[in-house]
């Protein structure tokens, strides 16, 4: 299969794993805990499982999709629905991708003014911010994985390594005892999971940015592997670390139980912990932000450089706009419910759209 | 290719300068101008076998020995010399071309030959190569800067031919190629570019060629000049090709795929395409075991790190995050700081910027005041800001380690780079503190990434990722598994040598 | 490309006049320990905090102040301070016991509310006031002396582990109640004299030394306990020490209808430190004896402890979060109207690992 780009702009099949990662994890996995526990209690480590395997057989859906139209999503609708259901459709991709590199970008303002800098004014940190994401989206999809590549490598040997320093408190009987909970409530923690996994459909536009993107499926999965098993293993780590009373009251769980690690030279990581949750947050907005400009460059022909600096002015005066905690909220509940629509409605109908018509006309 | 072009218009510039004439006599009425320039007869015979040169730059022994010796001592026969062409046969001088181009003769001229003329106003003359190469050079080549206790202390001298003798006694091979370009539209300087023919890949010579041969400058004072203009990005700290002034590491860059270019009056040497790590990596490395040479390689790498971030590290900890400081250690901390009167930011920089103008002043001072001054300034000055209360004394330790650490780089110019790049941190430190910090680590991150030399990537290996060119990065491995070339130079063959197999069959201890 | 990096590197300088609040470690005014008091109706607040003036001495001074609500202590000690009063150091918060009977919770989740706060924090209930115990820490002039002392207990003394973090685990979880040292006073030093147990955050009672340490092999076992039991046997009296103990507990519910029955297996192995001269230590038949004396010893105290807690109605070992590890259907409320009837058996093993290098 040829690509449509210049090889110079392409990256090789090895780099979805870090591209589907970071884009994964984001800001969910400081406080995923909660709202999967919600429901199931802590049975909920079987509901980060169930939500990967149903996620695992998504990403092969959009594998075929893609395969078969061997063009981003935007290619496909315009092919598949016309010029203008396909275009309505794709301005919803648009806004899909934005809005959510939107809430993650507000949502880590918001943990660096708790966490961090309750003085801080949102104007500045957010200014800043967008600048560091112009310079990394401006350089193109090269850099953008290059970013997701250290942001998935040095956080992970600096920050994982922390949570296991709560063991020290841990209290397995917490976990006991096991599948105490209804299916139903299984499945409703489940989907709250699922928003925890969303981001991975950026695939949609990068597929295209790939060499020999048949052979990237393997990377993507492992990628999604390795996602799932993080989420599973602070999952874990935190229920074992908090009682279940406790934990409801707690609204950054993973920053909580970090805090207890204490070194010789150094204590109070979260700290550490939060800044360096910079190097993830920074691909993870990146990514989505470049899936829109790319979107928006191929839907009505905007250069993506003006397309950047115009969502990144809004980004700024929206996240400037939205000032408490249950707006934000808000506007969270909002998005994962049309998430769950779009990932669980939609990704299966156009798969089944397209394999129908590619079958008539074959 | 694009060499010979370039050449051709070069000369049509220069003919375009110099009146369009190709006449010998104005050649000689404008040289006459200068004191050196010498014209004269050889016979007695006025008018006959002229002779002119720059008796500044052409070796008087030479001269005498070679031509005056023979026309002046014994009786020459003129019929010998019919034509000028026949000088070839008289003269015992390897280098004599006998041209009717008035350029060429300028230019050789100005190199160090001698106009040898059978009449006055000919036309046809002969270019006697007297040239006096190594006067005024120095004699020693010891290294000076990049010293390393084991191994070779040869470097490299202000002569390029010397230069590229050092070369070819180690790459004793007839791949290794060398191509001539002049730069410089005054200094006409000889600038080299060589490579290994078979292994260095075909793209990284025409780049660095096409890039040398795009230049237009004056006067080429030094490589490092050339570095500054074939860089494929100046708006960065970050040295993109890799000076040196040792040999053996040139050695070490050609044979594993790069390119090096030599210029004449530099004794120092650029390689390329480089990566980050190149910087960081000493040649002593591979003269110690593997262990040792990685570990101190590790050490390097780590005491940059400090280096780059040791100040910022404290100006956030003490100014924003006093959580983070254990107990036992927040006395001793809040007990230096307690008189001192300024934020940490400004006490940082006025201990940093110390250490700075320390640096500055020892480079510029001799030899054996530089060392006195740095005493005094460490010491004393160290001291007495502490007592004076300017600074903390753990501040002190701090920067005094931070430089320390900056100098375990074994090339100048990155260390020119860390010291540069404390100072944004620093001051992202004061502003956020942490986060400031990591903000600047991202910049840092992001434009690292965006950097190429020479169209490759400069933090290849690591990205892009190659697991197999990890060998000697970090770490140096042992010999038998740094037999393969660095993929990312894309190397015509990837073998540098076939390491012996000489694996023990695992058996039982004393079988 | 050029803008870029200009917008980048003026960036800093546009955004530094509008600073963010510094805490210059040497311009803020930790405090180190605080204390709660009830007094005439009105809540007495004291707060030890180190000054570093001289080089290598810490020199430790004490704010008070008294006001309506623990609430508004912290900012009414700041109208007393040259530096604004943080936290974040803050290891150690006493209350005394008038303070703690009516309830303690509110200050502590408050405390937790606050990201400054260091999970890692120590609380303690006072006998009598924090006012006197924290007064005669003053002269103590070392920083953080006072959560040092229970850290050291919880790593080789007779306190099992807590924190901030657990006492928080505790107060939000169902079945489990929770424990604070208990300190005194004692010729002028401030000595952890064993726990206090407390429901809901209130102090309820307090159990000595020797019971607490019962407690820690409930709850965490132990590692390198000290342990001395008073022996009669002929009608001779004797004591032994014993040292290096190492003691886990396993628990197993057994599930009857009503009331559940709790097995409790405590293993022991110890060195023996010091005993009576009239042991003798060489005979086999002795420490046999020695054995069975030690477990009929430790049971009895086991049972006893449990039972003064079901006397109390505070699960302080989490005997609750045991069962309900292993009930489907978990009631707290009705655990609780059965947990004075609970019935528990323990079994014990105790391992005389050796006696010294002398018999």
């Amino acid at each position: 299969m040829k690509s449509l780009l210049d090889e110079r702009h392409l990256v090789s099949s090895f780099y979805v794993f870090f591209l589907i990662f970071t884009n994964i994890i984001g800001i969910g996995i400081m406080s995923f805990q909660r709202d999967i526990t919600k429901d199931a209690g802590y049975d909920a480590w079987i509901s980060i499982i169930l939500s990967s395997i149903s996620i695992h057989i998504l990403v092969w859906m959009i594998y075929r999709i893609l395969g078969i139209a061997n063009n981003d999503v935007i290619h496909v609708h315009k092919f598949y629905f016309g010029k203008w259901i396909g275009g309505l459709f794709n301005i919803f991709v648009i806004f899909y991708f934005l809005i959510l590199a939107l809430i993650v970008f507000r949502v880590y303002i918001e943990v660096v003014q708790v966490w961090l800098f309750p003085l801080m004014k949102t104007w500045q940190i957010s200014l800043i911010l967008l600048v560091l994401i112009y310079y990394v989206v401006s350089g193109g999809f090269r850099v953008i994985t290059g970013m997701c590549f250290w942001g998935t490598i040095i956080p992970f040997i600096i920050l994982f390594p922390l949570n296991f320093f709560s063991l020290e408190f841990a209290n397995f009987h917490n976990l006991l005892p096991v599948f105490n909970h209804s299916v139903k409530e299984i499945v409703s923690s489940s989907k709250a999971m699922l928003f925890q996994y969303v981001g991975f459909e950026t695939l949609f536009m990068f597929y295209p940015f790939i060499k020999n993107p048949d052979r990237s499926q393997k990377w993507a999965h492992i990628g999604l592997l390795f996602s799932s098993l993080l989420y599973l293993i602070i999952a874990l780590i935190t229920f074992v670390f908090f009682s279940e009373g406790h934990l409801n009251q707690t609204i950054w769980p993973t920053l909580t139980q970090m805090k207890i690690a204490k070194f010789p030279l150094i204590e109070r990581v979260e700290f550490i912990v939060v800044s360096m949750w910079l190097l993830l947050i920074l691909p993870n907005i990146s990514v989505k932000i470049w899936a829109g400009c790319r979107a928006i460059k191929k839907v009505i022909n905007v250069k993506q450089r003006i397309s950047l600096f115009i969502v990144l002015v809004l980004f700024f005066i929206i996240a400037n706009v939205l000032k408490e905690r249950s707006q934000i909220e808000r506007l969270n509940e909002m998005y994962s419910n049309i998430a769950f629509y779009f990932v669980y409605l939609y990704i299966p109908f156009l798969f089944l759209h397209i394999h129908i018509k590619h079958k008539i006309t074959k | 290719m694009f060499f010979k072009k370039r050449k051709i218009r070069n000369n049509k510039d220069k003919q375009a300068v110099t009146d369009n004439s190709q006449d010998i006599g104005q050649l000689f009425a404008k040289v006459k101008k200068s004191s050196d320039f010498k014209q004269f007869p050889l016979t007695d015979e006025s008018g006959h076998l002229i002779i002119s040169y720059y008796n500044t730059l052409v070796d008087q022994q030479q001269l005498q020995l070679k031509i005056l010796m023979i026309f002046r001592e014994t009786p020459f026969e003129l019929d010998r010399l019919e034509k000028i062409d026949d000088i070839k046969k008289i003269i015992a001088i390897e280098d004599i071309v006998i041209t009717d181009n008035r350029n060429e003769a300028e230019s050789k001229l100005l190199k160090g030959y001698a106009i040898l003329q059978m009449k006055e106003n000919d036309q046809r003359v002969a270019l006697i190569l007297l040239s006096n190469d190594k006067a005024g050079l120095r004699e020693q080549n010891n290294v000076e800067n990049e010293f390393s206790v084991v191994g070779p202390q040869i470097g490299f001298l202000e002569n390029i031919d010397v230069n590229i003798h050092l070369l070819r006694q180690q790459i004793n091979t007839t791949d290794l190629i060398t191509k001539e370009v002049n730069i410089g539209s005054t200094s006409n300087t000889r600038v080299i570019i060589a490579h290994i023919d078979g292994i260095t890949s075909e793209q990284h010579v025409n780049t660095m060629t096409q890039r040398l041969q795009d230049i237009d400058f004056d006067v080429i004072f030094d490589t490092s000049q050339l570095h500054q203009f074939i860089e494929d990005d100046s708006l960065t700290p970050f040295p993109l090709l890799l000076p040196t002034e040792r040999v053996d590491r040139v050695v070490q860059a050609l044979i594993n795929g790069q390119v090096a270019v030599l210029s004449s009056g530099s004794p120092y040497v650029i390689t390329g395409p480089s990566t980050i790590i190149d910087f960081f990596i000493s040649p002593e490395d591979y003269f110690l075991p593997w262990i040792l040479g990685s570990f101190f390689r590790l050490i390097r790498v780590f005491s940059v790190l400090f280096s780059i971030f040791g100040t910022s590290i404290y100006i956030a900890v003490i100014t924003y995050h006093y959580e983070m400081i254990p107990n036992d250690l927040f006395g001793s901390l809040s007990n230096s700081r307690y008189s001192v009167p300024f934020p940490p930011v400004l006490e940082v920089i006025f201990l940093e910027f110390t250490i700075e103008l320390l640096r500055e002043a020892g480079v510029r001072l001799p030899t054996k005041v530089g060392q006195t001054l740095g005493i005094v300034g460490g010491i004393v000055i160290g001291q007495a800001s502490v007592e004076a209360s300017l600074t903390s004394n753990v501040l002190l330790i701090i920067v005094a380690l931070s430089a320390l650490a900056s100098f375990t780089t074994p090339i100048y110019k990155m260390s020119n780079t860390i010291r540069f790049l404390r100072f944004p941190l620093i001051f992202f430190a004061s502003i956020w503190g942490g986060l400031g910090i990591v903000i600047g680590i991202a910049f840092l991150i992001i434009h690292l990434t965006r950097l190429e030399s020479l169209g490759t990537p400069y933090t290849v290996p690591f990205y892009p990722f190659r697991p197999e060119d990890l060998t000697d990065s970090i770490i140096r491995s042992s010999y038998s598994k740094t037999s393969k070339r660095p993929n990312y130079l894309r190397p015509k063959s990837i073998w540098r040598y076939h390491p012996h197999n000489h694996k023990k069959k695992k058996s039982d201890f004393d079988e | 490309m050029k803008l870029c990096f200009l917008s980048i590197f003026s960036l800093p300088f546009f955004l530094s006049g509008c600073g963010i609040h510094e805490r210059i470690i040497d311009d803020v005014q930790i405090i180190e320990a605080l204390g709660y008091d009830r007094e005439e109706g009105k809540v007495k607040g004291i707060a030890i905090y180190p000054t570093f003036a001289e080089q290598g001495n810490v020199k430790l001074k004490i704010y008070k102040t008294v006001s309506d609500s623990y609430e508004d202590i912290l900012p009414r000690m700041n109208a007393k301070s040259a530096y604004p009063i943080e936290t974040g150091k803050l290891d150690f918060v006493l209350f005394g016991k008038e303070y703690a009977t009516q309830g303690i919770e509110d200050v502590i989740t408050n405390f937790a509310r606050n990201p400054n706060t260091g999970s890692r924090m120590q609380l303690g209930i006072a006998e009598n006031t924090a006012e006197d115990i924290l007064q005669s820490s003053k002269h103590v002039n070392l920083s953080f002396h006072l959560s040092e002392k229970i850290n050291q207990n919880i790593e080789s003394g007779n306190l099992p582990k807590m924190n901030l973090h657990m006492f928080l685990n505790n107060s939000y979880q169902e079945g489990r109640d929770q424990i604070l040292p208990y300190l005194i006073l004692e010729e002028g030093q401030i000595k952890i004299d064993g726990l206090a147990l407390l429901k809901n955050g209130k102090y309820i009672n307090h159990i000595n030394l020797r019971k607490s340490f019962i407690l820690k092999t409930l709850i965490d076992g132990s590692h390198n306990g000290q342990y001395k039991t008073k022996i009669t046997q002929n009608k001779k009296e004797g004591f032994i020490l014993l040292k290096n103990l190492n003691a886990k507990t396993t628990y197993t519910v057994e599930k009857s209808e009503g009331i559940p029955r709790i097995f409790i297996d405590l293993t022991i192995h110890a060195e023996i430190e010091k005993a009576s001269s009239w042991f003798d230590l060489k005979k086999d038949k002795d420490i046999v004896k020695l054995k069975r004396i030690l477990n009929e010893h430790f049971k009895e105290e086991v049972q006893s402890l449990i039972s003064l807690a079901q006397g109390y109605n505070v699960d302080p070992i989490g005997l609750g979060e045991k069962v309900r590890a292993t009930s489907r259907n978990w009631d707290y409320q009705r655990f609780m109207d059965i947990y004075p009837e609970l019935k528990t058996t323990v079994h014990t093993n105790v391992y005389i690992l050796n006696t010294g290098i002398e018999e």
